[in-house]
């Protein structure tokens, strides 16, 4: 597995976000206990350059200014979307180029998952590239720029998002049938 | 009843110095530490070999010191490898078990079985509005105090603290967010038995020590802890002072013995009401 032509194996989660890269786990992530801005700053945690993380902190208060009048408000207490804001703008605090998402609408209510991609789509106009693993092949595919079919291990089929949806081949990898 | 009132002021302070560790260090890492209490002796004796050669109050300061670097090692030698393995909780009760008999061991091979006075940095009373105390009584009150407030004020407004905090709430989030975690579960081990330590080294002027000394507090440290709420700092807090409330004025208007028992009544019948202790996580798994 490479990122930017070099090796990223086995690297720990702090290397991978010293290269740009961040993670965010499935399901929810928050902090409850903490303040909302707390919860950001964890996420700045491994910037070493204080300056920019506060720096970063405005950027983050300045795309979701919801967060920024919540900043005091215990995390747990806000709304399921305005939690995932934090999370996305937790992620946004070190200012990484690439996000990598596990099944962000997994176990999440309809409403919410669609909240989460309206979210994705406006932090991909900040100049971020997103990496989404997702079940959620139709959602997923309507903010997607290229997508990935794979099926036990293997890409299957590959393409743009309106290629892929055409093509009869996602119900045959889905439902079964001919084997490729 | 003011006598009582004080009494308990200076039981809870001590029983949270005692309790706050064992609770952060329950919160954090999920290890059940039964050599608690053992730092608290350990922290008795220590400062009482050391204020042998430099006096009471670097005796003090050096044995909190050597007992914050035990627990580092305690953690990276011991504590690391169970880390990697299933079922943390269980396997830590043995592992510090036998930290424990280790150190009630070594403690009566080195300074035999007798109970010893530490010496205290201030000796003599002084009477405050009214009421007489030792000097070392109210020191031992005010540098605890000023360690929990410490304690306090590092998690909640320092970077550590934060580290920590979210390693405790979800420590597989925390390590994706790029937290080392296993640093974080190192220090938390570390200040935790300092924590008993300095308990040791404060009080032990006014209570004596002995090797086997450290089963009652370890008693009293897990009441704190279950009250408080398995892991709230602030809850062990409360804790402590209702423990040291309740046994106070049962040795007041029972009498005799009934304090023994009296903290076990008290956790009961609040875990009756709050389940998951003053300030448990509702939703914690």
């Amino acid at each position: 597995m490479t990122y930017r032509n070099k090796s990223i194996v086995g690297l720990d989660p702090h290397e991978m976000l010293n290269k740009g890269v961040a993670y965010m786990p499935q399901g929810r992530s928050v902090f409850p206990a903490m303040t909302v801005k707390e919860n950001l700053k964890v996420g700045a945690y491994s910037l070493k350059d204080k300056n920019k993380a506060r720096d970063n902190l405005e950027k983050v208060f300045g795309l979701f200014p919801q967060l920024k009048a919540k900043q005091h408000h215990r995390a747990g207490f806000l709304s399921g979307g305005e939690q995932k804001m934090i999370e996305f703008g937790r992620i946004l605090m070190i200012d990484p180029q690439l996000i990598l998402l596990d099944e962000p609408s997994v176990g999440l209510a309809p409403v919410l998952a669609r909240q989460t991609y309206e979210l994705v789509t406006r932090i991909r106009e900040e100049k971020k590239t997103f990496l989404i693993v997702d079940q959620n092949i139709r959602g997923v595919l309507e903010i997607a720029d290229y997508g990935y079919v794979i099926s036990l291990g293997q890409v299957r089929v590959e393409g743009k998002p309106e290629e892929l949806m055409e093509q009869d081949q996602l119900k045959n990898i889905f439902i079964g049938g001919n084997k490729p | 009843m003011a006598q009582g009132l004080i009494s308990s002021v200076f039981l809870g302070i001590e029983y949270a110095m005692i309790g706050l560790g064992l609770t952060l260090i329950f919160g954090v890492m999920r290890v059940v530490n039964l050599a608690h209490a053992d730092f608290y002796t350990v922290g008795g004796y220590l400062t009482l070999y050391f204020a042998y050669f430099l006096g009471p109050m670097f005796g003090l300061v050096l044995s909190i010191f050597f007992a914050f670097l035990a627990g580092i090692v305690i953690d990276r030698v011991g504590i690391q490898a169970l880390r990697k393995r299933e079922d943390l909780q269980t396997n830590s009760m043995v592992l510090t078990l036998g930290v424990s008999l280790i150190i009630a061991g070594s403690l009566f091979f080195v300074f035999g079985s007798d109970y010893r006075q530490v010496p205290g940095v201030f000796s003599g009373t002084t009477s405050v509005i009214g009421f007489t105390f030792s000097v070392q009584e109210l020191f031992a009150l005010v540098i605890s105090a000023a360690l929990i407030v410490g304690l306090m004020a590092l998690l909640k407004f320092t970077t550590l603290g934060l580290a920590i905090r979210a390693t405790s709430a979800d420590s597989t989030n925390a390590r994706a967010l790029g937290i080392n975690v296993n640093h974080v579960y190192t220090i938390s081990f570390g200040v935790g038995v300092a924590f008993a330590a300095a308990a040791g080294g404060l009080f032990g002027p006014i209570l004596y020590v002995f090797p086997q000394g450290g089963v009652t507090y370890l008693q009293k440290a897990f009441i704190v802890t279950i009250m408080g709420g398995m892991g709230s700092i602030l809850g062990a807090l409360i804790a402590a002072f209702v423990l040291a409330a309740a046994e106070t004025f049962a040795q007041l208007y029972v009498g005799g013995f009934s304090y023994e028992f009296v903290g076990i009544i008290a956790v009961l019948l609040i875990l009756l009401v709050r389940p998951r202790g003053f300030l448990g996580e509702i939703d914690a798994e």
